[in-house]
């Protein structure tokens, strides 16, 4: 085996103890944390009569909305086909299964669709003129211990490379962590909690860390310092030896962009206003998205209730807020440069 | 929005943050007479910043050829075509700068480069401004020019890249005015790389954050210039600190070329974010180009620059002296005799350079040998 073939595999194999960690972390957060939990669990367990009922007066409600027309409840069985987008509240489905972090699976179809207009970020500088995703198709599901989101919307082309004007898509998920917080990035004294997807980090975890012949394959480059094997060294497996990783300055600031490597695609943040979104090392969120004929569909699943306090809760019954986010990378969004919607309230099945 | 004052361009200008200047203001001169663009400044801060995997573009010192060179690809006319031709009054600017051209509710007036203009580093290196036609060549002089302008970050009094940035990552440090990109904070927006008008903030394909010039701070804090400024062969550079908290001193090099003398120009000032690296112009080039680059004054500063032979000029030379002869900075200047002195921020003399080089001639005839000496071997 060449010296770089040998640190190539101990690289893969600590990624894979890595993700296994983040897996275990995961599994281990969305268990009950107190007998209380636990108890509250214990009190609705899932395929009741009673959500049933529930579940089909609320489709028959929103198909009410949307027809027009009144229905009788309970005339509507429930099916596993969902509705047609309704516009208003986002009912977070109560289901027997996992919640499943693929965004193709069967699963989703249990999920009504709630239709989130997005509006464009024009309120804070930078801004942008016109929405290019002007709506998402939002879906939500529990089963008392994880709640999963699936955010989809059109985009002709994903967009997943960066360079300096070249911009990735991404979407994110907004919840409130006190009363009355903004649903632009909330405020001083009034936080939001914010769980963060980007195109870039999913392909990093799917193929291999975005790399310089990426998205220059003609490069050519002599020599990096201290860099193991052969042009074009790739990252991060050229890059074992610690002084060869001094020249990723953000990297070795501790950044979370800068992570070389990654092992999550999404990342949970907290705002308290514009330009004040701050990065939380412990995440309990994972994602994923896909690109499908013409439409980016991502989940975002994560337990119910943490033991962190810059985390949102939820508990069956829970009725809040949620807003959404969309970066369009073909129109160059980023940061800022966003469209979003306002807040959109939720209610958590029992 | 708040305003701020700009000396370069003899009015106040809409900023989005108010800040007292700083404690004293990192600054350079650069003589491009002198400048030969052999790259060993380029080389210098190439080696020691940015030689990592993903900074291939990325080049905080270049120096390119004027008229048509430029990095990235034509910096300067892509900014100029949305700015519109600076209009002076004197030596007051009338048109908009980059902060006011496109409004309060827009970030200050950028345009983004693309890795295509990254590409052709060299492209119009060493071409003239029109073509030779037959004849040109006799003659003490033809009409076509063309300079080497060196190129750094220019640390500005209002950096467009602090006032770009939506979560305030760039920041000016009040002790020297140097300007970083906080490499914890940053999210790799990109709008300071966007909004900078001398493009000396890029962005890391792989750090995935912007980085710019750090103005070698590390050597600063301990007196020392810049890696590009101690490389330079040709002795163009001065690395030192304008004075920010009251009158410019007359025995600070920097204060007395820039601010008493105006010897030296700041680059493209009608941008308005008031640079901090100065040039002597080139004597040789029209003063309509030179006027589009360094504002007004140009007319001036190169009438002294032929001058400075002259004895009422003998201070200044004494401080152009000065350039590259120490790899301190020099705080303190003045004339001795024959020579020019300098001294460091500690009050250590670090420079004495003779007006006039010691000359020594050698007979042709080596009598201790019996050899007649020959420049050739």
């Amino acid at each position: 085996m060449t010296d770089q073939k040998f640190i190539a595999a101990l690289v893969a194999g600590s990624a894979i103890a890595i993700g296994g960690l983040v897996w275990g972390a995961f599994t281990f957060g969305s268990a009950p944390r107190s007998s209380h939990a636990a108890e509250a669990a214990a009190l609705v367990p899932p395929g009741q009569l009673d959500a049933l009922s529930r579940q089909i007066q609320a489709l028959d409600s929103r198909l009410a909305t949307m027809t027009g027309a009144p229905t009788a409840p309970g005339l509507l069985s429930a099916t596993h086909t969902p509705a047609e987008p309704t516009e208003g509240e986002i009912l977070v489905k109560w289901v027997d299964s996992n919640v499943p972090l693929d965004p193709a699976s069967t699963t989703w179809s249990m999920a009504p669709i709630t239709s989130v207009a997005l509006q464009p970020q024009n309120q804070a500088v930078p801004m942008i003129d016109q929405a290019t995703v002007t709506q998402v198709r939002v879906q939500a599901i529990t089963n008392g211990r994880q709640i999963g989101w699936r955010v989809a919307w059109p985009d002709p082309a994903p967009n997943r490379l960066v360079d300096a004007a070249r911009f990735c898509d991404a979407v994110a998920v907004q919840l409130p962590l006190k009363a009355n917080a903004a649903y632009t990035m909330g405020a001083s004294g009034f936080p939001v909690q914010i769980l963060h997807w980007k195109a870039l980090w999913q392909q990093d975890l799917d193929s291999h860390f975005q790399d310089v012949e990426d998205l220059y394959p003609n490069y050519w480059t002599d020599l990096y310092w201290f860099a193991s094997g052969k042009f074009p060294y790739h990252v991060p497996e050229s890059f074992v030896r610690p002084e060869s990783r001094d020249w990723f300055i953000a990297y070795r600031a501790g950044n979370p962009m800068a992570n070389i490597d990654r092992v999550a695609s999404a990342e949970e943040l907290t705002a308290e206003g514009f330009g004040s979104l701050t990065h939380q090392p412990d995440s309990v969120t994972v994602a994923r998205g896909a690109w499908t004929n013409g439409e980016w569909a991502v989940v975002f699943v994560r337990p119910m209730e943490t033991v962190d306090p810059d985390d949102f809760q939820f508990a069956p019954g829970t009725r809040d807020t949620v807003a959404f986010a969309v970066w369009d990378g073909a129109a160059s969004n980023v940061g800022a440069r966003k469209q979003h919607s306002q807040w959109i309230v939720f209610e958590v099945q029992k | 929005m708040p305003q701020r004052s700009n000396w370069q361009i003899n009015r106040p200008i809409e900023y989005p943050y108010e800040a007292p200047p700083p404690q004293r203001q990192v600054a350079y001169i650069f003589d491009v007479n002198k400048c030969i663009a052999c790259q060993t400044c380029t080389i210098a801060c190439k080696t020691a910043w940015t030689s990592g995997k993903g900074q291939e573009t990325t080049f905080y010192n270049n120096v390119e050829s004027k008229p048509y060179g430029g990095y990235p690809l034509a910096w300067d006319s892509k900014l100029m075509e949305g700015l519109g031709p600076a209009r002076w009054k004197e030596k007051s600017l009338v048109s908009l700068t980059i902060f006011e051209t496109d409004g309060p509710k827009n970030p200050p007036h950028g345009w983004r480069p693309t890795f295509e203009d990254y590409s052709s580093p060299n492209l119009g290196e060493d071409d003239l401004s029109g073509a030779i036609e037959r004849g040109d060549e006799i003659g003490p002089t033809h009409p076509h020019w063309m300079f080497y302008l060196a190129r750094i970050c220019n640390h500005c009094d209002s950096p467009a890249c602090v006032a770009a940035c939506p979560r305030k990552a760039v920041y000016k440090r009040d002790e020297d005015g140097i300007v970083l990109v906080d490499q914890e904070r940053c999210r790799g927006y990109r709008e300071c790389v966007r909004a900078c008008p001398y493009k000396k903030v890029f962005f890391n394909t792989i750090a995935r954050a912007s980085e710019k010039c750090i103005g070698c701070f590390p050597r600063v804090e301990q007196g020392e210039v810049a890696l590009c400024v101690e490389g330079c062969i040709g002795k163009i550079r001065m690395h030192g600190f304008r004075t920010t908290q009251g009158a410019p001193r007359e025995d600070n090099p920097l204060d007395y070329i820039i601010r008493i003398r105006q010897l030296a120009l700041p680059l493209y000032p009608q941008f308005g974010t008031g640079p901090n690296v100065f040039y002597v112009p080139p004597v040789h080039v029209p003063d309509g180009f030179l006027e589009q680059v360094f504002g007004p004054g140009v007319e001036e500063a190169k009438e002294l620059y032929r001058s400075l032979n002259a004895p009422e000029n003998r201070r200044l030379l004494a401080a152009l002296l000065l350039f590259g002869a120490s790899n301190r900075i020099i705080d303190r200047f003045d004339v001795e005799g024959n020579e020019a002195v300098g001294w460091d921020l500690t009050g250590t003399e670090v420079a004495r350079i003779p007006f006039t080089e010691h000359t020594y001639v050698r007979e042709a005839f080596e009598k201790n040998l019996g050899v007649y000496r020959h420049n050739t071997t």
